[in-house]
Formats: structure tokens, sequence, C-alpha cells
């Protein structure tokens, strides 16, 4: 992090110094985190948002058309990649939040698709963490910090990822 | 979406706009499915008191809309590459969202079709809630 870069002054350059360093900590110890989309939990909530698309629901269907099981949609993924970054602020503690940073907020992602994700199959998250960027808006000065999320596959194979952007503010 | 179809795309379409309404019950269900732990998105006080109107619709479950309409499109999960979402105002529950999307450059590359497109999530007054943009890939063979 360069304090000339983002414009800061002495006092927020050692908040965010201590952010980064808990962040990192964190990142570092939590590894490469299990996930396996639970077929269950995706059925309930292709009935909430309506998707009737046989390959996320038949799986004779899926496997058919090429695929191993039955597909997680696309719209799904962030809710495989959310659940981490949650855990990274939970695990920051009161030290982090209200400590560090008075709020967080999710401004957006970008999600990129890059081999197919079935249920019920084991994957992997790796987390890298981007440093934050000092941004000025009509609220005043807040940072963007970016997650970078890579869904691997059981061959280490990144099938998505989802670089997912946050806003704070710092205490 | 068959051959002669893609063929046809140009720069300039528009992909048919998909309305959706939030409805309070399902959002309520969608919550408990997550395990949501943001009062913002289930407490209305405290949504409240941060100078939001009322609970804010999350931007995980908006979001879920946009690869849906996508694919309803394009017919073809598989060629969804890319979707960035930049969520820019609230959505409350009850509220119905219109996705617009516009295709804005094309590529044909190693024998598929590259199509580019930008995409506004508005409401029913015309604020705009989320925008974003999107990159299909048809295979040509």
């Amino acid at each position: 992090m360069n304090p000339d870069e983002n414009k800061m002054n002495g006092d927020e350059y050692s908040k965010l110094t201590k952010f980064t360093s808990i962040i990192n900590e964190i990142i570092t110890n939590m590894g490469m985190v299990d996930v396996v989309p639970n077929e269950k939990e995706i059925k309930k909530f292709l009935t909430y948002i309506d998707d009737n698309n046989l390959l996320y629901n038949d799986k004779d269907y899926a496997i058919q058309a090429g695929f191993s099981d039955k597909l997680v949609p696309l719209e799904y993924i962030m809710n495989l990649t959310c659940p981490v970054t949650q855990e990274i602020f939970i695990k920051g503690g009161p030290e982090l939040l209200p400590g560090i940073i008075k709020g967080v907020i999710h401004v957006g992602s970008i999600l990129e698709f890059i081999k197919p994700i079935v249920v019920n199959h084991s994957y992997k998250i790796k987390i890298k963490v981007d440093n934050p960027v000092k941004k000025t808006g009509s609220k005043g000065n807040y940072y963007s910090v970016v997650f970078k999320l890579y869904i691997l596959n059981e061959n280490e194979k990144i099938c998505a990822i989802d670089n997912h952007e946050f806003f704070f503010k710092l205490d | 979406m068959d051959k002669s179809e893609i063929d046809k795309i140009k720069v300039g379409d528009k992909i048919p706009p998909y309305k959706v309404k939030i409805k309070k019950e399902i959002y309520k269900k969608y919550n408990r499915l997550i395990n949501e732990i943001n009062p913002l998105h289930f407490n209305k006080n405290y949504a409240q008191k941060l100078g939001f109107e009322d609970i804010v619709v999350a931007g995980n479950f908006t979001f879920s809309y946009i690869p849906k309409w996508l694919i309803n499109w394009s017919g073809d999960i598989s060629s969804i590459k890319k979707i960035s979402v930049k969520f820019k105002n609230p959505i409350y529950l009850n509220e119905e969202i219109i996705h617009k999307g516009t295709i804005t450059k094309i590529e044909n590359k190693n024998n598929s079709k590259i199509i580019y497109g930008i995409y506004v999530v508005e409401k029913n007054n015309g604020k705009k809630v989320t925008s974003g943009d999107f990159k299909i890939v048809f295979p040509m063979k």
C-alpha cells in the first residue's frame, strides 16, 4: 500500500495498514475454503426465482447434455462466494468492525464463468484480496477493496471467479 | 437461439426486457435459505436508521435474475462468460424491476461470435438500481 498514491494522512494510513494486515491474516488462516453446492438448497432457490431450466432440475437431461450432474445455476454462484467474504468480516471481530471500519457494503461484482459447476461435487474457494483504494464521493471519502474468489474443481482448475467489491469507511 | 438467429445479432440490438417483482414472502424464504446475517436485509428499523426507506433487498438476490434473463435470451448456459454488476440504488420489497440490455460490440474470433453488451435494471419510475455489462460467446462451427 502506498500512502502517496492513495493521498491519505498518517492516521488513515495506519488504519488501512491494520485493516490489510488483519484481512490478510484471516485469509491466510482460512486457506482454501471447501464448498459443496447443495442440491436441496439449489432446488429451493430455483423455485424462489422461478427458474425451471432442465440443466439445473433434471440429472438425466444434464448428463445427456454432456455434464456430469445437474448444473449449479450461474445465478447461484454468488451464493457460494458471499458466505466466504461474510466469514472474513466475522472473523475480523469487533477489532475490525466497528474497530477500524465503520461498515461495509457489497457494491458490485465481476463474475467470470469458465467451467461448469455441478451439484453435490466438492469445490474449493481460493481467496485473494487487493489493497484498498481511496475514493471520494458526494458523501466524503471511502475505500474500495476487491476480494477475488476463485472456485476451483477437484483438479484445481478454475471454474468461476467472483471479483467481489466492497466499499467501507474508516472509523 | 439457433445459428441463423445468432448470425442476425448486430450492434445496437436490444435484449427483450425482463420484468420481475421482488415479492416479500419469497425474499424472506431466500434470507432463511442463505442464513442472511446483515440486518439491513431483514430488519426494517435497522434499515431506516441507516437512512433507507425499508428493508433493502440484497444484491445477491437481485443479481439472480440477470444470468437467468441472459440465458433465456442466448438459449445456452455455456455461452455466458462474464457478467459485471454494480449495485447503485436500493431495491425494496415488493418493488418491480425491469432489466434492459443492448448489444454494444461483436467480434468474430476462433470460430466464435463474441457478443458484448451493457444492461441496466430500473424501477417502474425509471430510477436505475443496477447496471453492468456482459460477454456472451457463441461457438459458430
